[in-house]
């Protein structure tokens, strides 16, 4: 399997979408993953003194109007944005995928079952229906999460089952079915490997959707509550302060913008270089 | 012609298959299809039988009921007189051992994620789960050897194999579990001419050298002649003729045997429908 | 009369390890009337040069040598050109007859399109050539309606659409790429003297593509075997069958299991070509099919063979001709 990954990689770094992509992400990641121990000032520390301060060296894109330093809270949203998304993401995959797997594999009424209260989630816009979950149960973060993994099971279970039953076509699978293994046991040998470069991608993509949810939901004051920092709370307050202090608004944006651009490129070069029939013509 | 025989290895009893249909309207009679319609024939142990018609006649569709691989709506598959369909699953497990298939795409019928020892290897992780890592490598070895193939190539992964060798591959993943009966559906036709005798040569050497049982599927008539020892002609899922393979060729009793074996093109350009309609032509005019 | 002659042809691809040469020096000619067959295994060259012949090469491969078709080279022709000769003069059938036909379009207007398209009728006047063609071909508009789609087809009866969209225009030349592989025996003979007889009604010249000699032998007047990109063996299907001068050919014709009709042959061992046909990167050479002959000798390694002229327009390219006869 190394040969494979190693091929992958020098496949990738000839496009150009996953290579730029891939270094805003990783950028982005790793941004996060600094401000869990460090970052530049506490975000929480309230200055009035040095409120609205422009860009200068001390602060290098300034200061809001509680005077806490931008970086700093741009790091510790993007903190926020990564765990809402990682969580997110994961509920639609631990969930999704199973239920796909199980619908392909079995067909008759359970798939129906499965497929039709998927299609009954699918039909309500996934944005709207966060929104009324976290106004009935209360905003918060976990709900936020828990709102926008709801809102990824269905894309999930329905790609998997779709891409799980070409597989199940294949003679391979016949074979198997010849050497005795049960339904299960193809499922997770056969086909979910065989399906893993589709799910890959669309985890990038729900990955870039998710951060985009979060950051409305918290901009609806839904979602994360303050004091902890978010992008869509950050571009919420600075709403009122625009003509006052434009960066304020300005700084969230561009992350969120650049976070979703990065993560939609990555996800579409990752498409191109996981296609085996693109990477065999070479 | 049956020399008499205590017992069959393979028994196929009046199997039906039926498909149902999408229904004609919301409320219609639901519409089903018969794929297989009453089909029986015995298989001596040693022997080759071959099944020959045209798409759609269900040959295939028996070669995956016949593995036990879709249920009969009636009728009995028997193996060493064991009932395959009413044996409990644990016990259709174990006698799996005995029946294995080849598949027709030889690029479809092995996962490209796995290496070729653990594709050979599959029917044993069920039958044999204590087999240990070395025994395993050892009996994957000595059945690719046995197809033509060495032992290394268990390192290697499908994509690294020509179409014929593939199709060996396939091969040994049904042999290794030393079956008695294999049931091949269209082996070698996806399968270039020269590439194609190479397989059909290992099919008959394995069955002389190791006493296998072949269920051999075929739309091919020149392949079904040369290796088979009895056939039957599918049509319309039934058996329209059957019998011993050179007596069904040369005195074809049924009518659609005949226009099957006629419509094989000869490579014979004296036969040629070229010449054959110039010297029409020529005698009209 | 000469139709099609094919001089010197060879297609060239730009890989990243330099210049591939997938077809070398292929010379074809076919006359009115008559039927050329191109035989040999997957991946010697001959869709390539179907798709040379109908200037449908694949993006990034070169093509130089000549197609002269009625004496224009289609090889200097320019796309706009090449678009008026397609279907026009050149038409093509595929092997696949499903993914030939467009699925969501009545039989009748994919038909009735090439018509509009290259003869400028109009739609009235192109459904009525439509009819007559598709009756041609064996679909009265009685029994098939032109508002059939394809997948209310047989097998058989879409190949014929297909043959029926490829004669609409009235063609000079018709490629026909492994017409009868995807079919039924039975089927396939029908197709097959449908070919034959629309070849002779309207003066056409035939290329028909196949790996299979008993096609071959029943439906050709001359026949080229293609081995790794380069032409084997050519001349009068008669003679080659009689003769079979190259060790490919005559392989290629043993390793056919019982071809006699007569006598039992069962469960004899059928002679094989040992190996496979070397990819256009790894070709041996001197003789292409060095690695895989019986006959071969130190000169077959170090020198290309080329055509030698053995009868009446029958030639065949190897060193040890009488080596090969004598063995048989």
């Amino acid at each position: 399997m190394s040969d494979g990954l190693a091929e992958i990689w020098r496949t990738g770094l000839r496009n150009r979408g996953f290579v730029i992509g891939g270094i805003i992400t990783v950028s982005f990641v790793l941004l996060a993953a600094i401000a869990l121990i460090w970052t530049p000032y506490p975000v929480e520390e309230i200055v009035v003194t040095r409120r609205f301060q422009g860009i200068s060296s001390a602060h290098w894109l300034g200061t809001d109007q509680f005077g806490r330093d931008l970086v700093s809270l741009l790091m510790a949203g993007a903190v926020n944005s990564v765990a809402v998304a990682i969580v997110a993401v994961g509920l639609g995959v631990g969930i999704g995928v199973p239920l796909g797997a199980i619908a392909a594999a079995r067909q008759g009424w359970l798939d129906e079952i499965l497929m039709r209260a998927n299609d009954f989630a699918f039909a309500f816009p996934a944005l709207l229906s966060a929104v009324m979950i976290t106004a009935l149960a209360g905003p918060g973060a976990i709900n936020s999460i828990i709102a926008i993994g709801i809102f990824n099971i269905p894309v999930f279970a329905r790609l998997t089952r779709g891409a799980a039953l070409v597989v199940w076509k294949r003679e391979f699978i016949m074979a198997a079915r010849v050497a005795g293994k049960g339904p299960l046991r193809i499922s997770i040998e056969h086909i979910l490997p065989n399906i893993s470069s589709v799910l890959i991608v669309q985890v990038t993509i729900q990955f870039a959707l998710a951060i985009l949810a979060e950051a409305g939901l918290s901009y609806l004051g839904l979602g994360t509550q303050p004091p902890q920092p978010s992008w869509g709370k950050m571009l919420n307050e600075a709403q009122t302060l625009m003509f006052l202090a434009p960066q304020l608004a300005i700084f969230p944006g561009v992350a969120i913008a650049l976070t979703v651009l990065g993560l939609n490129l990555f996800g579409d070069g990752l498409r191109d270089v996981l296609d085996p029939r693109l990477r065999r013509e070479r | 012609m049956n020399s008499p025989n205590p017992q069959p290895l393979l028994q196929v009893e009046n199997l039906v298959r039926e498909y149902r249909l999408p229904r004609k309207s919301l409320f219609g009679p639901p519409v089903s299809f018969r794929a297989v319609n009453g089909v029986s024939f015995n298989v001596d142990p040693g022997k080759s039988f071959g099944i020959v018609g045209e798409s759609g006649c269900g040959k295939s569709t028996l070669a995956r009921t016949v593995m036990g691989l879709e249920q009969p709506a009636s009728g009995r598959v028997l193996l060493e007189g064991q009932d395959v369909f009413a044996l409990p699953a644990r016990a259709l497990r174990s006698l799996r051992r005995k029946f294995q298939m080849v598949f027709q795409d030889p690029y479809g019928s092995l996962d490209p994620r796995f290496k070729v020892e653990r594709i050979v290897a599959e029917p044993l992780e069920v039958l044999l789960p204590d087999l240990s890592r070395a025994e395993r490598r050892e009996r994957v070895g000595a059945t690719l050897d046995s197809v033509g193939l060495k032992p290394a190539d268990a390192d290697r992964y499908p994509h690294e194999f020509s179409g014929g060798q593939r199709q060996r591959v396939a091969i040994a993943r049904a042999l290794i579990t030393e079956p008695s009966l294999i049931v091949a559906d269209e082996p070698v036709s996806a399968l270039d001419v020269s590439v194609q005798a190479q397989v059909l040569n290992l099919i008959m050497d394995l069955q002389t050298r190791q006493g296998l049982t072949f269920l051999f599927i075929s739309h091919d008539l020149s392949v079904v002649r040369h290796i088979t020892d009895e056939v039957a002609v599918m049509y319309a899922g039934e058996i329209v003729e059957t019998g011993p393979t050179h007596q069904v060729f040369s005195d074809p009793q049924h009518s659609y045997t005949r226009s099957l074996i006629g419509a094989v093109p000869i490579p014979d350009p004296r036969r040629s429908r070229r010449l054959k309609r110039t010297a029409g032509s020529a005698g009209e005019s | 009369m000469t139709l099609l002659s094919i001089e010197n042809l060879c297609v060239e691809l730009e890989g990243p390890n330099g210049v591939c040469r997938l077809l070398d020096q292929v010379n074809l000619s076919l006359s009115k009337g008559q039927c050329l067959g191109l035989v040999g295994e997957s991946g010697c060259g001959k869709s390539m040069t179907a798709m040379a012949i109908i200037g449908l090469l694949p993006q990034g491969m070169r093509a130089h040598g000549k197609i002269l078709l009625n004496g224009e080279d289609l090889l200097k022709a320019d796309e706009e050109r090449l678009c008026q000769l397609r279907g026009r003069k050149v038409a093509m059938v595929f092997q696949e007859p499903m993914t030939a036909l467009n699925p969501v379009v009545p039989i009748g207007r994919q038909v009735a399109e090439g018509l509009r398209l290259h003869l400028g009728l109009t739609r009235h006047e192109a459904e009525t050539r439509a009819s007559q063609t598709l009756a041609r071909v064996g679909l009265p508009v009685e029994r098939f309606a032109l508002s059939l789609f394809p997948h209310q087809l047989s097998g058989g009866q879409r190949q014929r659409v297909v043959i029926a969209m490829a004669l609409a225009c009235g063609p000079e030349i018709l490629v026909a790429d492994e017409p009868t592989t995807a079919l039924d025996v039975t089927v396939q003979a029908q197709i097959l003297d449908l070919l034959a007889d629309i070849i002779d009604e309207f003066g056409m010249g035939l290329v028909l593509i196949t790996h299979d000699l008993g096609v071959v032998a029943e439906t050709t007047d001359t026949m080229a075997v293609m081995y790794a990109g380069r032409l084997v063996e050519d001349g009068p299907t008669v003679e080659v069958f009689e003769r079979m001068a190259h060790p490919y050919t005559r392989g290629l014709f043993a390793a056919m299991p019982s071809h006699s009709s007569e006598g039992s042959t069962t469960r004899s061992p059928l002679t094989t070509i040992p190996g496979r046909v070397p990819d256009a990167l790894s070709r041996p050479a001197g003789c292409p099919f060095v690695t895989r002959c019986g006959f071969a000798t130190d000169l077959c390694s170090r020198e290309l063979p080329l055509m030698k002229t053995l009868g009446h327009r029958h030639n065949a390219a190897c060193f040890n001709i009488a080596h090969v006869e004598e063995g048989s």
